[in-house]
């Protein structure tokens, strides 16, 4: 799986956002606000991944459970997918 | 026939009255950097029903402006700007949230207030501070001036009954915007357009209020927004 193809991840007065890709029209034209963990794992689903892999880069990199770390990772990714932003 | 919008030359050729009587303060001369086309359909807004072909004219030809600024540095915000002491406050919400209502307050309370423009100002974050420009694009009162004024503070207005202002922080500030203005459809645009809304939340301060329509809240978000304390 991979964030969808377009999208914008960046800085804005040090806020990360996430936007959806300007160019196609999927239903949602928001925009999310990410904390430091989800700017983490969106840097990691710009490329194609798994939920394993994200858990695992996540436990080590905030030093938690891999376990916590997959929960939270689920809720993330079901947020994101339910506003059309995963391709998989 | 060329204007100037904004600080920009733009070509425009109004067939109707409407456009025609709104613009007339922007004539210009010149080579126009910007060409509308009046069947620009730029789904900014939908089409009221019974649609004029004359309101259809200034509907499209605002939304083709509003998507050919952003290149240049500008975009615009649904807004209703007024002008106090020389300087702009913008009052944004989606249609039917009384932007027009709060700023007619002001024109009644405060002594030498006037409409920038009651509906899409254009902001300019420049090298330094961010001017508000007047476009003939003011919805439905046509109150606006060919103007540029120096932006003082942007209010979003939210429901409620009581009258209430806090000010917000940046990624609701960020979001708002987003959420008040035309979204470029590339991604070179899109940044663009964040980069200015960047500018702006660091220049400007911005707010969040609800309030009813009466004097005691246009002091309020006067005094707020001025910077007088609340």
């Amino acid at each position: 799986m991979h964030l969808i193809e377009g999208h914008i991840l960046r800085r804005v007065h040090g806020n990360a956002v996430l936007v959806p890709p300007p160019e196609k029209d999927i239903g949602f034209n928001g925009m999310i606000a990410v904390n430091h963990t989800g700017e983490f794992v969106c840097k990691m689903l710009s490329e194609e991944t798994d939920t394993e892999s994200l858990a695992a880069a996540l436990a080590k990199e905030y030093e938690i459970e891999e376990d916590r770390a997959k929960a939270d990772i689920e809720v993330f990714l079901s947020e994101l997918r339910s506003l059309n932003m995963l391709e998989e | 026939m060329i204007y100037e919008i904004a600080g920009l030359k733009v070509e425009m050729n109004p067939k109707f009255d409407r456009l025609k009587r709104q613009s007339e303060a922007y004539k210009s001369l010149g080579e126009p950097v910007i060409r509308i086309n009046p069947d620009f359909d730029g789904g900014l807004y939908a089409l009221p029903d019974n649609c004029t072909a004359e309101d259809r004219e200034y509907i499209y030809s605002s939304a083709a402006f509003c998507r050919e600024i952003i290149p240049y540095g500008k975009f615009f915000l649904h807004a209703s700007a007024v002008v106090l002491d020389g300087e702009a406050y913008l009052f944004s919400a989606p249609s039917g949230m009384g932007k027009s209502t709060h700023t007619a307050l002001w024109l009644r309370q405060f002594k030498g207030s006037y409409i920038l423009n009651d509906d899409k100002p254009v902001i300019f974050p420049e090298n330094e501070g961010v001017t508000v420009w007047g476009t003939p694009f003011a919805g439905k009162t046509d109150l606006q001036v060919n103007l540029g004024v120096p932006l003082r503070a942007v209010c979003f207005l939210k429901q409620g009954n009581e009258n209430s202002i806090t000010r917000i922080d940046s990624e609701r500030a960020i979001a708002l915007t987003l959420n008040n203005t035309y979204r470029p459809k590339n991604s070179e645009e899109m940044n663009l357009l964040l980069d200015m809304i960047e500018k702006v939340v660091e220049r400007a301060d911005i707010f969040e209020m609800s309030c009813r329509n009466e004097s005691a809240a246009a002091e309020m978000s006067y005094n707020a927004m001025k910077g007088n304390g609340f």
